[in-house]
């Protein structure tokens, strides 16, 4: 890999780079990286990916797993999709959808369990928080017994919204929660 | 008289339990633990690990005890969790998961585990409360929009005035009772 260019930022006591670098292949990939943490643009090349994360996840009745590949198609042409990288390994994704020019919905986001408990989520959630700097709001849904991610969102200045059942149709309630700004 | 530690950091907690102790024959001792809280989504649970490692390091009798939280018009959240809940959410939070609800109510779900070498036995507590629309006292989050049982003050506003903002007496005449016996 060849880094192009590459700013840094600061962002409270941590600091952390924002480059595009080209792969040898000569393509190039948008990345954002924070210590050992890189957020990598996936691509339709990368389903099987994105698949075998969900699914390592997709047991568990606190999150809605995208675990086909329709699903997925879907999701990568309306939305951006990151998968999260800790020295250079897949270990989660992270996704948000545009919805106009100052309202985008985080609309996926799972880090593989033995990966989980070692801030990957709070560093992904800064870089893409980082990315959506300027969005007046910001908002997602997740599962009210997910306290992990609950905690994760209130202390980047989330806050609560609302309550909605049966949100995915799954049966499970979700909270909705949104970070204006 | 007996020696009994209650494994406490709350001294609300347990200047109210120790207002029992001495009618039984206990002298009931605060005594804090640094214990590791597992994760489970019982309270049952929790308080029986809380106990059984505290056992492990005092090896003497005690008690512990613990209490959830349940929203029926949420499933039953936060169960056992509120703790957690408590350390991030504003009272404001709880009023907007429950605004379009019609049921307000709320159960709290009062644990304790009292534990010697004889044996050890959970003591249990329901007690039924309800939302209001606005926070009062000053608190947790939680304890300043719920009214419990017949009360007209918030959990925080009965602390604040040093009333007791939950009846437990029968509950703890049951622990030390018990205790009395083993």
């Amino acid at each position: 890999m060849i880094l192009i260019f590459g700013k840094k930022y600061i962002n409270g006591q941590k600091e952390f780079n924002i480059s595009t670098r080209r792969q040898e292949t000569d393509k190039i990939v948008l990345c954002y990286f924070m210590g050992d943490i890189t957020l990598q643009k996936a691509a339709i090349e990368d389903l099987p990916t994105l698949i075998s994360i969900e699914e390592s996840v997709a047991n568990l009745k606190i999150y809605s797993a995208i675990t086909s590949e329709d699903e997925w198609r879907e999701e990568l042409a309306k939305s951006t999709v990151y998968i999260i990288k800790k020295e250079n390994v897949p270990v989660g994704d992270i996704s948000y959808e545009m919805k106009n020019d100052s309202y985008a919905h985080l609309s996926g986001f799972a880090i593989i369990p033995q990966f989980q408990g070692q801030s990957i989520g709070r560093e992904a959630l800064t870089l893409v928080l980082e990315e959506l700097k300027g969005v007046k709001r910001i908002d997602l849904v997740t599962h009210p017994y997910n306290t992990p991610a609950i905690m994760l969102y209130l202390s980047f200045g989330f806050s609560i919204e609302s309550w909605k059942d049966n949100y995915f149709g799954d049966g499970e309630p979700r909270i909705v929660l949104a970070k204006t700004q | 008289m007996r020696k009994i530690f209650y494994i406490t950091g709350n001294s609300y907690k347990f200047k109210n339990a120790k207002k029992y102790a001495k009618k039984f024959g206990f002298d009931l001792v605060q005594k804090k633990l640094n214990i590791k809280e597992i994760q489970s989504g019982s309270i049952e649970n929790i308080a029986k690990e809380k106990a059984r490692q505290a056992f492990k390091i005092l090896n003497k009798p005690l008690i512990v005890s613990d209490s959830g939280w349940n929203i029926p018009s949420l499933k039953g959240f936060p169960g056992p969790y509120m703790q957690y809940i408590n350390q991030w959410f504003r009272s404001e939070d709880f009023l907007k998961l429950i605004k379009d609800k019609k049921d307000k109510s709320i159960i709290l779900e009062h644990i304790i585990c009292a534990i010697s070498s004889k044996g050890s036995k959970l003591f249990k507590q329901r007690i039924k409360g309800k939302f209001i629309n606005r926070s009062r006292g000053i608190g947790l989050p939680s304890d300043r929009v719920v009214l419990l049982g017949k009360s007209k003050n918030t959990i925080a506003e009965a602390q604040n005035k040093n009333k007791e903002s939950v009846d437990d007496t029968n509950l703890w005449k049951k622990v030390y009772q018990w205790s009395k016996r083993i």
